[in-house]
């Protein structure tokens, strides 16, 4: 899997080309718009990540440019700007997810992640196994070592995100839009609650915890 | 400086001004001038012609009724008569020719060159100073021959020429008239603007934008611009204070929380090198960093909706399903801490509203209900259309607000609960102000401390 980075602050593009390099990631970095859209114009990537202000050539015509081309590389935009506006330009250009700065790159990883995996286009399981924990999503069942869980459809709605994305951290932005829907962050402890309730459910009477929480980033679905 | 350079001068509203009003007004007074002109010179021309129009009649008269010897009679009866004339006849001789003693720069032979004057019509017989002297008509008799009869028109002539030459003469104060009246004109419009350029150029020097354009009432055009460029000074300064304020306000506030941020690294870096110890440190830092995010976002967003910077994106929406999407987002953190939530409103409640604001402003005012609710508590949301108003009520049976926190709730950071035992960060209700106060609404609480307390949120549709 390759990933191109365009990100002119040198910090920020580092942390991010050495955290994808060790999450498996090949990364090419290009430190402005032009020197962006040469290599997106010659290279394959399975995905890219673009600033939107760069030097030389901004992102959103970089993606409009890469679009122009035919090329359908899924992007993710990084802006320091949080209005709704640029959210919407972005997408409407043609990236497919937008973070805010700062982000955590732990964010930035599970959003590459699901955007590679949307772009392959596979198929979704509709029984989920995950050690002894598994899901018909058809059936609407849980159950873990074979006993039955009962979930309500929220909590079911979150175990399924959580199990289709194992091991990999998702964050509470994450949760709020793929469990709730909401493109907005209502800064609350909703999503806290809804976790724990559902680590009482799967967790509580194992002594092998399978929910775990990464302080300040996320939670993560694992067998420790 | 306008000397220096004619273009410039050209450029000069006031320059331009002045000309054009200068010509404008010699132009009018000349069309004036010409007019009365034409039409006095008419009158004497008509009042002049009259009379030998009058006397050939006669005289065609006695002609054509008593025959030559009668006409030749009257014409040499009066010696003193001042008229020329002469009867053609039908052969080409001369019958008559009778020219006033006293026409001695007459000459006979300028007629016969200039032609004689067609039937009825007048013809200028030059003088010695080869000007217009005299002036001879005819009239054709039915017997073939022509009857003329002349007059001298000096005096007729020089009377014109006369009122010629004070017209002339009168052009001078005419155009002097015209250049101060546009002197005057120019600097009655102009000296608005001028001062409104000088309170701009004090603005520009000085950075203080305090200062206003004196308004005049002479002309409702200035009136309406100095206004209206008064009143947007005013949007500039309440803006730039406005702007000025949040700044002071989020470095002032977000300074408590990188303080401790700084203080939780700091340890860590003088405590053994202990991994656990450290990775705990850290993982306080990103919780920290996070809570500065939030709040940084927050005090944006209230300070941007309290000096009208937000942007607004409203829309005619229904706030029936958002209001029961909040409560069942809140669902199950009411149903872990006890608290039943019961709602009651009309399936329909149009409003024009930016939809994410006011998603916000309840979920806030739900998160809030719950947090400060004890176990076995209850919530009731309702909500209703009241004239042009959206109201909506959000009471709890929770612990309260005495009477002097009752205006302080509303403060930035402001935090009722003062064990900190519950999570917030005490900008909740402010957003919730100044979301609804930037849509025109208004919020009101009332409370009584131990049995709980009513927030109303009225929203303009």
């Amino acid at each position: 899997m390759r990933v191109l980075v365009v990100e002119d602050d040198k910090k920020i593009a580092s942390f991010i080309v050495k955290g994808l390099k060790q999450a498996g990631f090949a990364v090419d970095c290009a430190t402005n718009g032009e020197d962006g859209i040469h290599l997106a114009l010659h290279e394959s990537y399975d995905a890219a990540v673009i600033d939107i202000m760069l030097p030389k050539l901004d992102g959103l015509s970089l993606i409009e440019e890469l679009r122009r081309n035919k090329i359908n590389t899924p992007v993710i935009i990084l802006s320091a700007k949080r209005s709704v506006d640029d959210r919407v330009k972005g997408l409407q250009t043609g990236s497919d997810d937008y973070l805010t700065k700062p982000f955590s790159f732990s964010e930035l990883l599970a959003r590459v992640q699901a955007l590679i995996r949307r772009a392959s286009g596979a198929a979704e399981a509709t029984r989920l196994t995950f050690g002894d924990l598994s899901m018909d999503i058809l059936k609407r069942e849980a159950t873990r070592a074979d006993k039955k869980i009962n979930l309500q459809p929220r909590e079911f709605a979150l175990l399924e995100y959580l199990m289709r994305n194992p091991g990999r951290m998702v964050s509470k932005t994450i949760i709020m839009e793929h469990v709730y829907d909401y493109n907005f962050d209502p800064q609350t402890n909703v999503v806290d609650v809804l976790v724990c309730r559902l680590r009482n459910k799967v967790d509580r009477d194992f002594e092998k915890k399978m929910i775990h929480t990464i302080r300040g980033v996320g939670y993560v679905l694992k067998e420790s | 400086m306008f000397l220096k350079n004619p273009r410039l001068l050209l450029k000069s509203s006031s320059f331009r001004l002045i000309t054009w009003y200068t010509v404008f007004f010699i132009l009018s007074s000349l069309v004036i001038n010409i007019y009365a002109y034409t039409v006095i010179s008419s009158f004497i021309y008509e009042q002049s012609r009259k009379e030998i129009e009058e006397d050939i009649a006669d005289l065609a008269k006695i002609y054509q009724e008593d025959g030559l010897e009668a006409l030749l009679e009257d014409v040499y009866e009066d010696e003193e008569d001042p008229f020329l004339v002469r009867l053609i006849g039908n052969q080409d001789n001369m019958l008559i020719s009778r020219i006033p003693k006293d026409w001695s720069s007459f000459k006979i032979e300028q007629l016969e060159k200039s032609g004689y004057p067609k039937n009825k019509e007048w013809k200028y017989i030059k003088g010695e100073e080869n000007e217009n002297e005299f002036e001879i008509t005819s009239l054709s008799m039915s017997d073939g021959s022509t009857l003329q009869l002349g007059h001298k028109i000096i005096e007729r002539e020089d009377l014109l020429r006369r009122i010629r030459k004070v017209y002339i003469i009168a052009i001078i104060p005419v155009i002097l008239f015209a250049y101060l009246g546009g002197v005057f004109v120019a600097d009655r419009a102009l000296n608005p603007i001028r001062q409104l350029i000088n309170t701009l150029k004090s603005i520009v020097a000085s950075g203080k934008i305090d200062v206003r354009a004196p308004v005049y009432q002479t002309d409702k055009l200035h009136e309406e611009l100095i206004s209206l460029f008064n009143s947007m000074l005013e949007k500039i300064e309440a803006l730039m204070n406005g702007m000025r304020n949040v700044l002071d306000n989020v470095a002032h506030d977000l300074r408590t929380p990188m303080t401790r941020l700084r203080g939780t690294a700091e340890m860590a870096l003088q405590s053994e090198q202990n991994t656990d110890v450290l990775r705990e440190a850290l993982s306080d830092c990103i919780e920290e960093s996070e809570r500065i995010l939030i709040m940084l976002n927050t005090l944006m967003d209230i300070s941007e909706a309290e000096t009208g910077a937000m942007k607004l994106e409203p829309e005619e929406m229904n706030v029936a399903p958002l209001i029961e999407d909040i409560v069942e987002l809140y669902g199950y953190t009411a149903e872990e801490k006890g608290v039943s939530v019961y709602s009651g409103f009309p399936k329909e409640l149009y409003l024009t509203a930016d939809r994410n604001w006011v998603r916000q402003v309840l979920a806030n005012l739900l998160d809030n209900a719950i947090k400060y609710t004890p176990t076995g508590g209850r919530i009731d949301i309702e909500a209703c259309r009241r004239e042009q108003e959206i109201v909506i009520t959000v009471k709890d049976t929770g612990v309260g607000i005495t009477h002097e926190e009752l205006d302080k709730i509303w403060e930035r950071l402001y935090r009722g609960d003062k064990s900190r035992s519950q999570r917030g960060l005490g900008l909740g209700l402010s957003l919730v102000n100044a979301i609804v106060g930037a849509h025109r609404g208004y919020v009101q609480v009332s409370s009584e401390p131990g049995a709980g307390s009513v927030f109303t949120v009225y929203l303009p549709v």
